[in-house]
């Protein structure tokens, strides 16, 4: 798969024309993984976002003495990772493949470059970026809501 | 005078004036509903004065608490980027006097002015950074908690 078809694609520059990907393509960096390999894990320090070009990746949280509880789980033309590079803080979860994957990643300050204010499109992604994440905000909840339900129910 | 709401932290005087044109001072009595989940998004609040509770329904009945917001903070924002529904329900707790802007009025405001459209963003993803972590500390904390408890 090409660099610039997976960027193109994906959810994170929706709404931008294609002739902005050559300017971007040598940022990112392609990555095979392999299905039960680990991305990032829960408290790491966050150096990269990623792209998912091909394949399927799982969010999930480790709970001790349980087990794991998924929290979401991506597949092509989504983006994970974002919340470290944007506010510097650690990983909130692991995220793990879950079939061999092949992703885009790019670092934090070059990411950080692109959605300054003088970068081209730079509003665009930063809207991409608020539109997901308001999304993940609701899906969390609505999650935490049926779990709630089903254990108040017993 | 809007300064003070994080959506519109560090816009110029000129840009402060585009928005505060904009918007009018709403009253709402204590126990009053302002808005409720599926209802259309029309407008943004930002609240002056008293308390306002955001909940929603778990299975049609009972109220989930969600957060309680007052003066300086503002609510309704979520809906009104993404043209969707309501998400929540909001309640006035006490008597509230709150400024409203017409989601009409926002992008109008947005399609307008191509730098301010950035700071507002920018400040906007930076909050929804904030709570995505709230939210998620939430979470792994009532999976941490209450299901190991069981």
């Amino acid at each position: 798969m090409e660099k610039i078809e997976i960027l193109k694609d994906n959810f994170l520059f929706k709404n931008i024309p294609v002739s902005y990907f050559p300017k971007i393509t040598s940022l990112f960096k392609k990555l095979d993984v392999k299905e039960d390999n680990k991305l990032f894990e829960e408290g790491d320090k966050g150096d990269y976002l990623y792209l998912i070009g091909k394949g399927k990746v799982s969010i999930i949280i480790n709970i001790e003495d349980i087990g794991q509880e998924g929290i979401a789980v991506l597949t092509a033309n989504e983006f994970f990772g974002e919340m470290s590079i944007l506010d510097g803080g650690r990983r909130s979860a692991t995220a793990i493949a879950r079939k061999d994957s092949f992703l885009l990643r790019i670092g934090r300050e070059d990411f950080l470059n692109l959605i300054d204010k003088n970068s081209e499109y730079s509003t665009v992604i930063l809207r991409n970026l608020v539109e997901k994440i308001s999304k993940r905000i609701r899906d969390t909840s609505e999650k935490l809501n049926s779990f709630y339900l089903m254990n108040m129910e017993g | 005078m809007i300064e003070k709401y994080y959506l519109f932290a560090e816009l110029s005087e000129e840009e402060s004036e585009e928005i505060e044109k904009r918007l009018f001072l709403k009253h709402y009595d204590k126990d009053t509903i302002i808005f409720e989940e599926d209802d259309v998004v029309d407008s943004i609040y930002f609240i002056e004065e008293g308390e306002v509770e955001i909940y929603k329904y778990v299975d049609g009945k009972k109220q989930q608490h969600i957060i309680d917001l007052s003066d300086g903070e503002f609510f309704g924002e979520i809906g009104a980027l993404n043209s969707s529904k309501r998400f929540a329900n909001a309640k006035a707790k006490t008597d509230v006097q709150a400024l409203v802007l017409l989601k009409s009025d926002f992008e109008r405001i947005l399609k307008k002015d191509e730098d301010l459209k950035y700071k507002i963003y920018k400040n906007f993803l930076d909050e929804m950074i904030k709570r995505l972590r709230l939210s998620d500390n939430k979470f792994k904390k009532f999976f941490r908690t209450v299901l190991r408890g069981n």
